[in-house]
C-alpha cells in the first residue's frame, strides 16, 4: 500500500522498500479537457551538492540532456500531450551509482511555451508524483499536489534525498514564476 | 486588479468579506450579430453537477435556493456563499454563441470578453478579468470559476475555449442534454424495423433538460406556455436588433454611422375590458404592480444599450389580462426592416425560451406587429405575427383593441 503524502511531508524510500536499487519517479497531470493550445509539460530533474546547486550543468537533467554524467538519473522521454494510460513523465534514479557528492535530487514540472501560450499551473489539473521501485513495480508513495497554483509556470513537485544512509522522497509542490530557464538559474545552471 | 488565464484570488480575504458576488459579463463590440447567452455550472468537487437543477441558464435562471441568480439577459450572475448547497464546491462560469456551430460563428468575431467580479453588496470591484478572444475559433468559453478552497471562496480566472458550443459543454459538466439544436441537420435514420417481440417496457427516463430556444418560424404559428403551480413568473419580452454604427464587415457594414432606432411596445386589453398602450410615445410607460401589469424598461433612444428594449408583464397578474399585441416601431429614418436584424425573445422562469425572427420585411411601413400573447384558461398562447403596418391605428383596427389615437411625439 502506497503512502499518500501531503505536502512537506517525507517517506525513506529505503526504508519502505528494503534493498530498493532503481527508483521511478513518475510525473502526471490531467490533459487538458478544453481547446486551445496543449499543455506541454516538462519534467527535469536537478542533481543538487548539499548547498542546493547543480554538480554541473550536465547535472540539469531534461528533455535536452537525458542523463547525468554518472548515467544513474535517467530522463525516459518526453510525452508531448499528457496523453495515454499511466504517469506522463519518468524519470529513473539508480541510487547505488548516484554521485557521492549527490545530496538531492530536485523534481520541477515546467510548462513549455508558457508566455507565449498563455498557460500556468493554475489551469493544469490533478498534477501529482509518485515514486516507485523499480524492482517489482511497486508504488511506495504519491503526492497529489494539493496546491491550489495560480499563474506559476514552474512547479517543484518533489525532492529525493540523503539522509545519512537513507535515501527520503519529500513532496513538495512548491510554484515558481518564469518557467524552466528562472528554475535552472536558480539552482545554479548557467544558461546559454 | 486584472487577472490572466489561470489566475486566482481570494474573494473572503476582501475586507470586508463579500457574503455575495456579481460576476457581470460584457464583450466588445457590444453590438455584435453573434447571439452570446451566458450559463452557470454549480458542481460537486467532482466538477460534476447533481442534477440539472445545477445548470443556469436561459430556460433556469436560478439555483433552487437561490445561491445562484442569472440576471439582466444573463450578462449578470449573482452568488450567494450561504444559499448555496454545502455540496456546491465550484461554479463554473461560461458563455455560449446561439447556433454559432451551424452559423460559422466563435468568439473570434469578438475582439474581448470581460468579466467583472463585484461585492454584490458594496458594488465594489474586487477584480477584473479582460480576455482577448480575436483568435479564439470556439463557440463556448468558459470564462472562470468561483470555488471553495479550505473555507474560503476563490474565483479563478480560466478564459479556455470549448468546441461545439452550450450542448458538449453542458454535457462535460454532466448535464443531461436532450438535444442539440446547434448542430447540422443529419440525415434522418433509417426507420428500426419494428422488433416482433414488445421489449418489456423500460422505465421512463428522468426528463432530459431543454436547450433549445424555440423559434416560431412561420406567421401563425403559435405556442402555449401552461400555467403551473403558483401561476407565472415575470415575463421578459426582449427586442434586440443591429443598431448599426459598428461598421462591420460585410452585410452589416453598410449601415455604418447609420443608427437604427426601434421603439419596443405593446396594445393590451384586461379582462374587465380596459385597453390601452404601453410604449415611449407619451411617456406610458406602464407599471407592473397596477393595470396593465405591463412595464416598458426605459427607452434607449441613443442606442447605447447592446440589450434592446424590455416589456415586462407580472406574470402574477396574468388572470386580469386578455390579450397583448407587441409591435415594434421605427421611430425615424426611413423604414428598413431588413437592415434590423431583429430579433424576440420572450422569457419567462421555468418555460423554454421564445424566440420570433422579424422576416418577410416590408419597407413601406413603419410598424410591425410581433407577437399577440392571449391569456387562454389561464395558459398564455404566442403567436407569431410579424405584420406591417403604417401606424398605430392600423395595427389597432387589424387587432380590434378599439383605442382612439391622437399624435404623439417622445421629444
Amino acid at each position: 500500500m502506497a503512502i499518500s503524502l501531503q505536502k512537506g511531508q517525507n517517506v525513506s524510500l529505503s526504508k519502505q522498500a528494503p534493498g530498493i536499487k532503481k527508483a521511478r519517479f513518475g510525473l502526471g497531470w490531467d490533459l487538458r479537457k478544453t481547446d486551445g493550445n496543449a499543455y506541454d509539460l516538462d519534467a527535469s530533474a536537478f542533481v543538487l551538492d548539499a548547498s542546493g546547486k547543480v554538480l554541473s550543468d550536465q547535472h540539469f537533467v531534461f528533455y535536452n540532456n537525458v542523463q547525468d554524467p554518472s548515467g544513474a538519473v535517467l530522463h525516459k522521454g518526453d510525452n508531448r500531450t499528457g496523453e495515454g494510460e499511466g504517469d506522463d513523465e519518468v524519470i529513473e534514479i539508480e541510487l547505488s551509482r548516484m554521485t557521492p557528492n549527490a545530496a538531492k535530487v530536485a523534481f520541477v514540472v515546467t510548462i513549455h511555451d508558457a508566455e507565449a501560450r498563455k498557460q500556468n499551473f493554475g489551469q493544469v489539473q490533478n498534477a501529482y508524483i509518485r515514486a516507485l521501485n523499480v524492482d517489482g513495480e511497486q508504488e511506495i508513495a504519491r503526492y497529489d499536489l494539493s496546491e491550489d497554483a495560480s499563474i506559476e509556470t514552474a512547479m517543484i513537485f518533489g525532492e529525493l534525498y540523503r539522509n545519512n544512509e537513507e535515501w527520503k522522497f519529500k513532496a513538495i509542490g512548491q510554484g515558481y514564476a518564469g518557467g524552466l530557464a528562472a528554475v535552472a538559474r536558480d539552482y545554479g545552471v548557467s544558461l546559454g | 486588479m486584472d487577472l490572466q488565464p489561470g489566475q486566482n484570488f481570494s474573494i473572503s480575504k476582501h475586507s470586508p468579506s463579500p457574503v455575495a458576488v456579481e460576476i457581470a459579463l460584457n464583450w466588445e463590440p457590444a453590438n455584435t450579430p453573434l447571439t452570446i447567452d451566458a450559463n452557470a455550472f454549480a458542481l460537486t468537487g467532482s466538477a460534476k453537477v447533481r442534477d440539472d437543477g445545477d445548470f443556469i441558464f436561459y430556460n433556469q435562471p436560478t439555483l433552487s435556493g437561490g445561491g445562484i441568480q442569472r440576471a439582466g439577459d444573463g450578462r449578470l450572475f449573482t452568488v450567494r456563499f450561504a444559499q448555496l448547497p454545502a455540496a456546491i464546491e465550484k461554479i463554473a462560469v461560461a458563455l455560449t454563441i446561439d447556433q454559432g456551430q451551424r452559423r460559422g460563428q466563435s468568439f473570434g468575431q469578438l475582439n474581448q470578453v470581460r468579466a467583472d467580479i463585484r461585492d454584490a453588496q458594496t458594488q465594489a470591484v474586487l477584480a477584473t478579468f479582460p480576455l482577448a478572444t480575436k483568435m479564439m475559433a470556439e463557440t463556448a468559453l468558459i470564462v472562470g470559476e468561483l470555488y471553495r478552497r479550505n473555507g474560503e471562496w476563490k474565483f479563478r480566472a480560466l478564459g479556455q475555449g470549448f468546441v461545439g458550443g452550450l450542448a458538449p459543454l453542458a454535457r462535460q459538466y454532466g448535464v443531461d442534454v436532450a438535444d442539440d439544436p446547434d448542430i447540422a441537420q443529419a440525415a434522418p435514420p433509417a426507420a428500426a424495423p419494428s422488433p416482433a417481440i414488445p421489449a418489456a417496457v423500460p422505465p421512463p427516463p428522468a426528463k432530459p433538460i431543454r436547450l433549445e430556444k424555440l423559434t416560431l418560424e412561420k406567421k401563425g404559428s403559435s405556442i402555449s406556455l401552461e400555467k403551473k403551480g403558483q401561476g407565472f413568473e415575470e415575463l421578459v419580452i426582449n427586442l434586440k436588433w443591429n443598431q448599426g454604427g459598428s461598421g462591420g464587415k460585410g452585410f452589416f457594414g453598410r449601415l455604418t454611422n447609420r443608427k437604427i432606432d426601434l421603439d419596443l411596445g405593446c396594445l393590451f386589453k384586461l379582462r374587465d375590458g380596459r385597453a390601452g398602450a404601453v410604449q415611449a410615445l407619451g411617456d406610458s410607460f406602464g407599471s407592473l404592480q397596477q393595470p396593465p401589469y405591463i412595464q416598458l424598461m426605459g427607452d434607449d433612444r441613443t442606442g447605447a444599450s447592446a440589450a434592446g428594449e424590455f416589456l415586462r408583464i407580472n406574470g402574477r397578474q396574468w388572470e386580469q389580462l386578455d390579450r397583448i399585441v407587441v409591435f415594434a416601431l421605427i421611430y425615424e429614418g426611413a423604414p428598413n426592416w431588413a437592415e434590423t436584424d431583429a430579433v424576440v425573445t420572450i422569457q419567462t422562469p421555468g418555460q423554454p425560451t421564445l424566440e420570433i425572427r422579424i422576416d418577410s420585411h416590408r419597407n413601406d411601413q413603419r410598424m410591425c406587429a410581433l407577437a399577440m400573447l392571449e391569456n387562454q384558461g389561464g395558459n398564455i398562447k404566442v403567436t407569431k405575427l410579424v405584420e406591417y403596418f403604417l401606424d398605430h391605428r392600423f395595427l389597432d383596427q387589424a387587432y380590434g383593441f378599439g383605442l382612439r389615437w391622437v399624435a404623439g411625439s417622445k421629444d
